[in-house]
């Protein structure tokens, strides 16, 4: 990969190691190029309008929906544009038709929005059950298969931990589901970005995930689904076929879930943010990544009163990695990181409070994520820095 | 491809109810940046191919790159370029047209062919023989044949209800493969038209072959812009009308008397 070439395309990169990636990506010059262009120059609502605008900005955005599909391997299912994958996975959880005694197999490894919409189907009598992850934050499958039983509707979990950076066996998972004949949605926002996907190969009912994780505009999320079969969230205009005063039929294809305007400029953007990806080559992007996250671990591992939190091996992890440093509260890591040397990364707990509690972990953590852009330049100065402050202490 | 329609069969003084297959004819609106460009009466396949070769040879686009992307509902296709907001904001009605052909002909505007190729008699014989074979036309005697040929065989034979479709749809075909065109023949099934010599001449094909006739200006154009027009190859025979030095084994004296010209440049009278 010609990263030099790649960091011309994100200005920002000019002043600083931006390693928040888990939190948000930032965008090539070619998304941003996208949804000024539609501002300026096409600007018009989607739908069955006919003037000349219009034509142009729907066939972009159903394009847009189209490239994303194609993406993920789910040209079969139906792409729909959320705000993100919160908004994701709260569709599906107010989609189901859920009855008293229904189960939700989960997991401790959550992110607050694949946790707490869960969590609130019990006000309607829906279990939740949780599966603890080992120190590490791998799950055993097993443990999927003792604890998913007859009245489990559904699993709902991370591909991939955004505190820990490790990745869960989801195509192991998936046919456990299927064998139980329990639906499985899938929290991909880690995921998608950093790696190659296929939804049909993994066997995944449901897939959520984030546009601004992978150089998408901020405000954009995919719900994918294998079949069209919840309810959808909003009603209202371009959701429909036809209304009459008493009823109304819904829309075919992903136009039923996105009752209103939605954010055409951004789905525009997150459809050349997959055009970038794909040029770059997700295999591709997964390898340097791999190359960037060993040098950081392997350099953090070094380091006198570093705590390394996750998978130390490549083979089942992505680039984000959670660290603490001995005697100090990780904001203040985080802070001296971006004042003394423009290292930009996450601290505290990362919205995945259950977890910290489980690993005892009352600050959270410090977290660098990495991406296609950054060097291992930025990483040694990440570890320099963190030793620096080592020897102030 | 076609249909089978009753029909009433009358022979002589007799009158037979029954059957025939009816080949299949679909509109197709194609709009270019939400501009209507033209409606086509076409068969229903490979419109995505058609569409692409229409907009070469219209010389809509000049690179199948410039399009973005192309959309199908029921009989429209909705295509994007790449600058969508150049006709945009053009003032002049750039696409107009309807069932076909829109661009009038402008000899000087016209590409001179640009290619090295040559075939021999015996591989022009051959090729129309294979290409022109129709079980479809032998079924329903109403469909045309276009096929795109190289030094290699057979690239692509299409068919269609009108010839300038099918050129279109090889023409589309060949740019999404990244075919040299000027490595190519095409051979069609019926008359050789100056519509369809200018989309030999945009697409940069050198050699065009029929079974059947052609006309006074699609010799003119081809003479003018460097094409090989052959027509009514059958069984041994066939006529060369212009550009004979493409094929291989005729001499460069036959060659030249189609060349010939009067002393102020008009054709020869013969």
């Amino acid at each position: 990969m010609d990263i030099k070439n790649i960091r011309n395309d994100f200005p920002l990169l000019k002043d600083l190691a931006y390693m928040d990636n888990a939190a948000t990506s930032l965008s090539p010059e070619t998304v941003i190029y996208a949804m000024n262009e539609f501002e300026r120059h096409y600007r018009s609502n989607v739908g069955r309008g006919v003037h000349r605008l219009t034509t142009v900005s729907t066939q972009r955005y159903w394009d847009a929906h189209r490239k994303v599909a194609e993406f993920i391997g789910g040209e079969n299912g139906t792409t729909v544009l959320t705000r993100n994958t919160t908004e994701a996975v709260n569709m599906v959880a107010c989609g189901i038709k859920w009855q008293s005694g229904d189960r939700v197999v989960s997991t401790l490894l959550e992110h607050h929005s694949n946790f707490l919409p869960w969590m609130k189907l019990g006000e309607r009598g829906v279990d939740l059950a949780l599966i603890e992850p080992n120190p590490d934050g791998s799950i055993d499958p097993g443990a999927f298969e003792s604890i998913i039983d007859d009245n489990t509707r559904l699993v709902a979990l991370t591909h991939a931990s955004n505190v820990l950076g490790n990745v869960l066996s989801v195509k192991e998972i998936a046919s456990i589901c299927q064998e139980h004949g329990a639906k499985l949605l899938v929290d991909a926002a880690q995921s998608v970005p950093h790696m190659p996907i296929d939804v049909e190969d993994i066997g995944c009912d449901y897939f959520c995930f984030s546009g601004h994780k992978m150089l998408g505009p901020t405000g954009t999320g995919i719900l994918w689904m294998k079949d069209a079969d919840i309810d959808p969230l909003l009603l209202g205009g371009g959701a429909i076929e036809s209304v009459s005063r008493d009823k109304y039929t819904l829309a075919k294809g992903y136009q039923r879930y996105e009752a209103g305007t939605p954010n055409i400029a951004g789905m525009i953007g997150l459809g050349y943010a997959v055009d970038y990806l794909e040029r770059q080559g997700m295999a591709r992007i997964e390898n340097y990544e791999k190359k960037l996250t060993r040098r950081l671990i392997s350099g953090l591992e070094e380091i006198e009163d570093v705590h390394i939190y996750g998978p130390l091996e490549m083979d089942q992890r992505i680039g984000v990695v959670s660290f603490n440093m001995e005697g100090i509260h990780p904001h203040e890591v985080s802070h001296i990181l971006d004042e003394a040397s423009g290292v930009i990364t996450r601290s505290g707990e990362h919205c995945c409070q259950p977890l910290m509690e489980y690993m005892g972990l009352q600050n959270g953590t410090v977290r660098a994520s990495v991406y296609l852009y950054n060097t291992e330049e930025e990483i040694d100065l990440l570890l320099d820095t963190v030793e620096e402050i080592t020897r102030r202490l | 491809m076609f249909r089978e329609l009753p029909c009433i069969k009358a022979e002589g003084e007799s009158f037979t109810q029954d059957v025939h297959p009816v080949i299949e004819e679909m509109p197709l609106a194609v709009s270019v940046n939400g501009r209507h460009a033209l409606t086509a009466m076409t068969s229903p396949v490979m419109l995505r191919e058609f569409v692409i070769g229409f907009l070469y040879t219209e010389r809509i686009i000049k690179d199948i790159e410039e399009i973005e992307s192309i959309r199908f509902e029921e009989n429209t296709a909705s295509v994007l370029t790449t600058n969508p907001f150049k006709i945009l904001t053009s003032q002049k009605t750039v696409l107009s047209g309807c069932g076909g052909s829109m661009s009038f002909l402008d000899v000087e505007k016209l590409p001179e062919i640009d290619s090295d190729l040559t075939i021999d008699a015996v591989s022009i014989r051959e090729s129309v023989k294979e290409a022109l074979h129709s079980e479809l036309h032998v079924k329903t005697g109403g469909i045309h044949v276009v096929g795109l040929y190289g030094k290699d065989g057979r690239i692509a034979v299409v068919e269609d209800i009108g010839r300038h479709n099918a050129l279109d749809r090889v023409i589309g075909y060949a740019l999404e493969q990244n075919i040299d065109l000027s490595e190519t023949y095409a051979i069609c099934s019926g008359r050789i038209s100056s519509e369809m010599v200018r989309k030999c001449l945009v697409a940069n094909i050198p050699i065009i072959i029929s079974r059947g006739a052609t006309t006074t200006l699609a010799i003119d154009i081809a003479k003018a812009r460097g094409l090989t027009i052959i027509g009514f190859v059958r069984g041994k025979k066939m006529n060369i009308y212009s550009g004979g030095q493409r094929v291989a084994d005729m001499s460069s004296g036959d060659a030249g008397y189609l060349e010939a010209k009067t002393e102020d440049g008009k054709e020869k009278e013969i």
